[in-house]
């Protein structure tokens, strides 16, 4: 029993350490993250200045905290498995016919295969996030407890969309153009994810509609717990919640996906 | 001439037989657009809600330089879309089949790549052009025609900086020049650039000619600046246009000669 575990977890270790080795393939990836990341910043930061000095006022964020937000916002949106694309590429010009023949979980090689770089993406925005630091001090207010919640509220929010993902990538199986929806779901998300604008600053409905949603959890909800904006028993919550989330979304997925392989067909492997 | 016209029409019918293909996800891509300048009028919306200004700008001139970035995005990916190729031809051998050709090789590429699924872009620029004018923004017609060629011309500057950058793959091998400036643009794109430093100001009009695209044409527009201001900023631009085509013919008829390719 114990072999055949390690078996397993040897072969996505495998696909994981290969994508290690190719990660100059995304090295124009990377050199964009490094360079438009702190440009990015540095628009909003003047964005926000502007705006502050024609007398904005919010009882939530000043400048300093509004900044800390979107950088901390940015930075987990690098982070985020957007792989619907792949998915459906994976569908529509039959490379998954590849994992279906062979003994291999084509979601777990998937996951292997994008960590390496999200990894890479990870330690290099930090990085980047620390040189900002040092330029303009981020308001951070961070504790162990608060540090390691944000961690399990970070990574239950991208199995959610990690599933979302999923499920959209489907989609493949019933027409090839894709962009189109792919497009608008990922604006919607992340808009009501908080990527644009912090939700509470939204108007009443909007933010609403929002904080029901679980695109929240992978940017504006991480990046709230850093500012020291939300309490212990809210971050219990919002875990609770995401942990309902998950059996909805996989049993969704999973039901799709039996749908949409009885439809593929691919020819060799 | 007539050759260059002539290969021009052939371009847009094929290109807009593409699009009557793939019409659905044209379609979708018009809703996805639509979500996008709805969110994007929010965000302003927001702001606007706490100020009454933005460094001296209305909330219909700032739609209006949303739709002066629309603009130029539309014009940029149907008509110039090829100028970003130049890299990728160098290194794939793609210039054959326009160096067979008793044609300028640099306009046969650009004329190539033409793409009639940018208009959806051009149709966002309308929605924020029409939400501006119900917010009381003044567009009068001439203006907006005098701040449209000022974006063409910004949009032509524009290509001609990326094939330029992009022809020194003769020289140094793949250089997607293209996105790497677009994404520099992307993060000042929706701002007026007069919130930033003097020196970014600059960096934006005479190195990378965005406040030409966005800024300046939208002062023209909403006439918050008089027309003769616009002419003047037309010579900066034309004069931009004559250096960079001497630059571009320089560097290119320079890197040509190293090109090699086989089969056509």
């Amino acid at each position: 029993m114990r072999g055949t575990v390690f078996k397993m977890t040897n072969k996505y270790l495998r696909i994981y350490l290969l994508g290690l080795k190719n990660i100059q393939a995304y090295l124009g990836e990377f050199l964009a993250m490094v360079l438009f990341f702190p440009l990015e910043m540095l628009a909003l930061f003047y964005v926000w200045k502007t705006v502050f000095e024609a007398g904005f006022l919010t009882s939530q964020f000043d400048l300093a905290s509004l900044i800390t937000y979107y950088v901390i916002s940015q930075l987990l949106g690098y982070l985020r498995p957007q792989i619907s694309g792949e998915i459906s590429n994976d569908i529509v010009h039959g490379h998954l016919s590849r994992y279906l023949v062979r003994p291999i979980m084509y979601f777990y090689a998937l996951v292997s295969r994008v960590l390496p770089y999200k990894t890479f993406f990870l330690v290099l925005g930090l990085i980047v996030v620390f040189t900002i630091n040092m330029m303009f001090p981020l308001s951070l207010v961070i504790t162990p407890l608060s540090l390691l919640l944000f961690i399990v509220v970070l990574m239950l929010g991208f199995v959610i969309d990690f599933l979302f993902a999923a499920l959209l990538g489907a989609i493949g199986f019933w027409t090839e153009k894709i962009e189109g929806i792919q497009r608008i779901f990922y604006m919607i998300r992340s808009f009501l994810s908080g990527a644009w604008i912090p939700l509470t600053l939204l108007p009443g409905v909007i933010t609403s509609i929002s904080l029901v949603l679980p695109f929240q959890y992978v940017s504006f909800f991480p990046a709230m717990i850093l500012l020291g904006n939300v309490s212990t028993s809210a971050m219990i919550d919002a875990i609770l919640i995401e942990l309902a989330w998950i059996p909805v979304l996989l049993v969704v997925t999973s039901y799709v996906w039996k749908k949409g392989l009885k439809r593929y067909s691919g020819y060799g492997a | 001439m007539t050759d260059y016209i002539r290969l021009f029409k052939r371009y847009m019918v094929l290109s807009a037989m593409n699009l009557i293909e793939y019409r659905v996800s044209f379609y979708l891509r018009i809703v996805g657009f639509i979500f996008s300048v709805f969110f994007n009028i929010l965000f302003w919306d927001v702001i606007f809600s706490g100020i009454s200004s933005f460094n001296g700008w209305s909330f219909g001139d700032v739609m209006v330089l949303q739709g002066m970035v629309a603009f130029y995005i539309s014009l940029f990916w149907i008509f110039l879309r090829g100028s970003a190729d130049i890299s990728e031809r160098v290194i794939d051998g793609g210039f054959n089949q326009f160096l067979a050709r008793p044609m300028n090789v640099l306009v046969s590429t650009v004329l190539s790549e033409i793409n009639l699924g940018a208009l959806d872009f051009g149709l966002t620029g309308i929605i924020y052009f029409i939400v501006a004018a119900n917010t009381g923004t003044q567009i009068a017609l001439l203006p907006l025609l005098v701040s449209f060629i000022m974006v063409s011309l910004a949009a032509i500057i524009f290509a001609m900086i990326i094939m330029t950058l992009g022809s020194l793959a003769f020289w140094i091998g793949r250089f997607d020049v293209s996105e790497f400036i677009h994404s520099i643009m992307n993060s000042f794109f929706d701002y007026p650039i007069y919130i930033y430093p003097a020196t970014l100001q600059f960096f934006l009009t005479l190195v990378i000619p965005l406040g030409f695209i966005q800024t300046f044409p939208t002062q023209v527009a909403t006439s918050n600046v008089a027309l003769s201001q616009a002419f003047y900023w037309i010579l900066i631009e034309l004069a931009l246009l004559a250096f960079w085509y001497f630059i571009l013919n320089f560097v290119f008829s320079k890197g040509i000669k190293r090109y090699a390719g086989h089969g056509v």
